[in-house]
């Protein structure tokens, strides 16, 4: 553990000690002497790392059993960050603040639900605000604005011809179809 | 594992016994589970899975029933019941966005349920403090000159009897009951650390705490004699 500069956090040093080789003798001194805020924790620690042998053959009752459906039953109540789209899940008013917020046309924000804009093309202080107003975590942001394109919701099918697939733009592209201004382009795109 | 089909990774997990040729680590069904994270409840060997390593962290965890005398141990029953929903807890957190404090029970399974497990007697043993008056324990009175002497040069706890299961345990046991303050000093003492030392670096007892030399002492004093105690009542 790289001890310069670092702000100790509880969880962090007990974290770093669990992988230590040794976790007793001269490391738990070392640790003692680096972290003594924490000697608590860590002598508490070191003692129950010394009882593992102590717990082998362990058994499970079946009031334990009744615990583990409990558990279950709450575990897959929560829902996956991957299974929620984080713009193709709002609502019109929604992108209508969306494209308040960000004094935008409403048509950028849907070129994104859509997934019609290349990713990198984005600036990164642009994700980074857009991921905040819509509540999700930048990554998560870009990791659905990488799925494929899909097609506008509202679209007419009655014509005989297939669509064809829509195309990713970059998002200046999607910008300057907006008309934005040049000078407000150019700060969007660089992200300043 | 990965390769085999779902029967059989369930098959091979749900070996309890580490003394099997068949037992998996439990590092291996956490990376299992966690490979399927994202997988709906409908995932039958998903639920398996779960519960199995469930079963496998309840292993790692005192058995209230454990006297033998059918007589539920409440801590024991308090520590069970917190360390499984505090890993549930980070189970559910790496479910909902990739957890990485999980990863360290992919490496180090039950050195991260003894992580759980010290913070679980800590709170179960403040409860149950608030229920019971440790003053109530007898200490054996006040040391001799001789034996304060020897706090520093021998083995006032028979620390060597600490490889023997049964004192370990009972050891164990008593020395959580003492408050924080004792405790970190008697434990240091087990560990060989000195109250004081001149040398920058070399570890002390009283560096580590903030107090004097005299202070420290006083508290090795106080620990042992509370602990000779509750070992006294352990035994009876």
């Amino acid at each position: 553990m790289n001890e310069e500069n670092i702000k100790p956090d509880l969880e962090d040093v007990i974290d770093a000690f669990m992988m230590e080789d040794d976790p007793g003798g001269k490391s738990l001194e070392r640790y003692l002497h680096l972290f003594p805020q924490f000697a608590v924790e860590l002598l508490d620690f070191a003692r129950e790392i010394s009882a593992i042998p102590d717990y082998e053959g362990g058994t499970v009752s079946d009031g334990d059993e009744l615990l583990i459906a409990a558990a279950w039953t709450r575990h897959v109540e929560t829902v996956p960050a991957g299974a929620v789209d984080p713009l193709g899940s709002l609502n019109p008013l929604e992108l209508n603040q969306l494209s308040a917020a960000f004094d935008l046309p409403r048509q950028v924000f849907l070129a994104l639900r859509e997934r019609r804009v290349i990713a990198s093309s984005i600036s990164d202080s642009f994700l980074r605000l857009l991921a905040e107003r819509v509540g999700c975590k930048v990554h998560r942001l870009v990791e659905s604005l990488n799925e494929p394109p899909r097609l506008a919701m509202g679209v007419s099918r009655k014509s005989e011809v297939k669509p064809a697939e829509p195309q990713k733009v970059t998002f200046a592209q999607i910008l300057t179809d907006s008309e934005i201004e040049p000078g407000r382009l150019a700060e969007l795109i660089s992200g300043e | 594992m990965e390769g085999l089909p779902d029967a059989e990774q369930v098959r091979q997990c749900e070996v309890l016994s580490s003394d099997s040729p068949e037992f998996v680590p439990t590092e291996c069904i956490l990376y299992l589970v966690r490979l399927r994270r994202e997988h709906p409840p409908t995932d039958v060997t998903f639920e398996k899975l779960y519960a199995i390593l469930l079963r496998r962290v309840l292993t790692q965890l005192p058995h209230p029933d454990r006297s033998g005398i059918n007589q539920e141990r409440a801590v024991d029953v308090e520590i069970r019941e917190q360390v499984l929903e505090q890993f549930a807890i980070l189970m559910a957190k790496d479910r909902e966005e990739y957890n990485e404090r999980l990863d360290f029970f992919e490496i180090r399974f039950q050195r991260g349920i003894a992580k759980l497990r010290a913070t679980a007697i800590r709170n179960a043993v403040k409860l149950a403090r608030r229920y019971t008056n440790l003053d109530g324990v007898q200490a054996s009175g006040d040391m001799s000159k001789c034996e304060e002497s020897q706090l520093e040069t021998s083995d006032p706890i028979n620390f060597e009897k600490l490889d023997e299961k049964s004192y370990r345990m009972r050891y164990f046991d008593a020395i959580v009951h003492l408050p924080d303050h004792l405790r970190v000093v008697i434990e240091m003492i087990r560990q060989g650390i000195p109250f004081e030392s001149k040398k920058p670096n070399v570890v002390s007892i009283s560096d580590t705490l903030g107090k004097t030399p005299k202070t420290v002492r006083e508290y090795g004093k106080e620990a042992v004699r509370t602990l000779q105690a509750l070992l006294a009542e352990e035994q009876e």
